[in-house]
């Protein structure tokens, strides 16, 4: 086979081989007792995408370069099956992103095309918040690269000034701390813990502390605003519960627990968890496994051969 | 204000977002596409209709369809309807704005509800709630509500 076409097939087998080995660790480290560590939304959001960044790492960092300095010259290479399967999965792996990327899109723009069709009108003080005439109590930032913020106009009549001001302050927080494109990214994110429960589990952990750590950065310190935040919470799920449309609306038992946590949170706040080292710990344990494994690449490249042309 | 759409227009948005919507004006109700254009044209009459001029408006079809389509919508709840000497006249129970207002809040239900789970790329305020525990929700207005008068006595 050419050797470019046999050079995909490495890159292709190596980020499976990786982000097999790493969705595993992820899996294990969760299971094993990180979930009760992990509390911070960008600590959880690093875990998700480890297997995704780390596979890139190893595959740029590594097997890229020991590939292209130890590989001899041929105009062609045999190839053996396994490396063809590995190659095969990283293409299912990268297929499933994007249908989910598409499918994302698709229930996105559905969404703004249903608010459209009952005219958004206004904007609210210097952020622009779209008012929908719907009748659930819609208060959500939507959409992964262009956001806008949109409240169902019922509330301006369910909450006070205050409160509606609270809500509005807690959309903009998560608008500014681009809380959709790091959802979006877990969305695509081509790695198996896409399909395996503690990815899912991560997600929803992380748009948990997401929830909480918007509202910290909507109203800060400040104890009238947080009051006020409490109270539009409340009202707002007060509205979702009476929502009988279908029973499927009604299957996140999480998110009432959420608001009780919030409202403490609000009312009584606690320490910042203290997780933002995690971030620094991966970061610097990556940096240093490549140093580690530069003088290595010899060897890297004697296991690429033997990937290249191992056959069941 | 939104302009209220077309006629035309209006007719085949109507039709999609029932066949699409679930569960709007009364659990699992679906609009085929003759109901859909029955129920635009009772909305776009100022005052009753009848079977019968219902169906000089709809040539092509039979007397007994166009009764079947209005029993139809009488029985999903959308018409109400009296009789008027021995015939039955028909008239809308919801506004045609208040019907595409209920067909898209449900649509916007389901997407939020997904979302949850699957999809869509937003951030809500509060995701959709579980079985609704009032007496929670009344403990937590009642810690808020105390933590006002305190920073308002606070404030004085």
């Amino acid at each position: 086979m050419n050797m470019l076409f046999v050079l995909c097939l490495v890159l292709l087998a190596t980020y499976a081989l990786n982000c097999m080995l790493l969705s595993l660790l992820v899996a294990l480290a969760w299971s094993g007792g990180l979930h009760r560590v992990l509390q911070s939304a960008q600590a959880l959001l690093a875990l998700r995408l480890l297997p995704v960044a780390g596979a890139v790492v190893l595959l740029l960092g590594v097997a890229l370069p020991a590939f292209l300095a130890h590989e001899a010259e041929h105009p062609s290479e045999d190839v053996g099956s396994l490396i063809c399967i590995l190659a095969g999965i990283s293409l299912l792996l990268f297929g499933a992103a994007i249908r989910r990327g598409c499918v994302a899109w698709l229930d996105t723009r559905a969404l703004l095309r249903c608010c459209k069709f009952l005219d958004p009108l206004l904007s609210t003080g210097m952020q622009r918040v779209e008012l929908v005439d719907v009748n659930v109590p819609l208060v959500a930032v939507v959409g992964g690269l262009r956001q806008q913020i949109l409240i169902a106009r019922a509330l301006l009549s369910v909450c006070s000034q205050a409160e509606f001001r609270e809500i509005v302050a807690h959309e903009t927080a998560h608008l500014r701390a681009r809380d959709n494109l790091k959802l979006l990214s877990m969305i695509i994110a081509p790695d198996f813990l896409a399909w395996l429960p503690v990815g899912r589990t991560l997600t929803r952990r992380w748009r948990v502390a997401a929830e909480f750590e918007a509202d910290k950065r909507a109203v800060g310190s400040d104890p009238l605003r947080r009051v006020a935040l409490a109270s539009a919470l409340i009202r707002v799920a007060r509205l979702m519960g009476r929502n009988d449309y279908r029973d499927t609306v009604l299957a996140m038992p999480i998110g009432l627990q959420e608001v009780e946590g919030r409202v403490h949170q609000l009312l009584a706040p606690q320490r910042d968890a203290p997780n933002s080292k995690v971030v620094r710990l991966l970061a610097s344990g990556g940096a240093l496994l490549l140093l580690a494994l530069l003088p290595l690449y010899g060897w890297i490249h004697e296991l690429l051969e033997f990937l290249v042309h191992f056959s069941f | 204000m939104a302009q209220r759409a077309p006629l035309k227009v209006a007719k085949s948005r109507l039709r999609r977002l029932a066949i699409v919507a679930d569960g709007t004006l009364a659990p699992g109700i679906r609009l085929g596409p003759l109901e859909s254009r029955v129920l635009e044209l009772v909305w776009a009459r100022e005052s009753t209709l009848s079977v019968r001029q219902a169906q000089d408006l709809l040539p092509g079809l039979a007397y007994t369809t166009v009764m079947t389509t209005l029993d139809r919508l009488f029985r999903k709840q959308l018409l109400g309807r009296r009789r008027l000497g021995r015939a039955f006249v028909y008239e809308p129970r919801i506004s045609h704005d208040g019907a595409l207002c209920e067909l898209v809040s449900a649509q916007i239900a389901d997407l939020l509800a997904e979302s949850g789970g699957r999809s869509a790329i937003l951030s809500t305020l509060v995701r959709t709630v579980g079985s609704t525990d009032i007496a929670l929700l009344d403990q937590l207005d009642a810690l808020v509500q105390a933590e006002w008068e305190r920073l308002k006595r606070a404030e004085k």
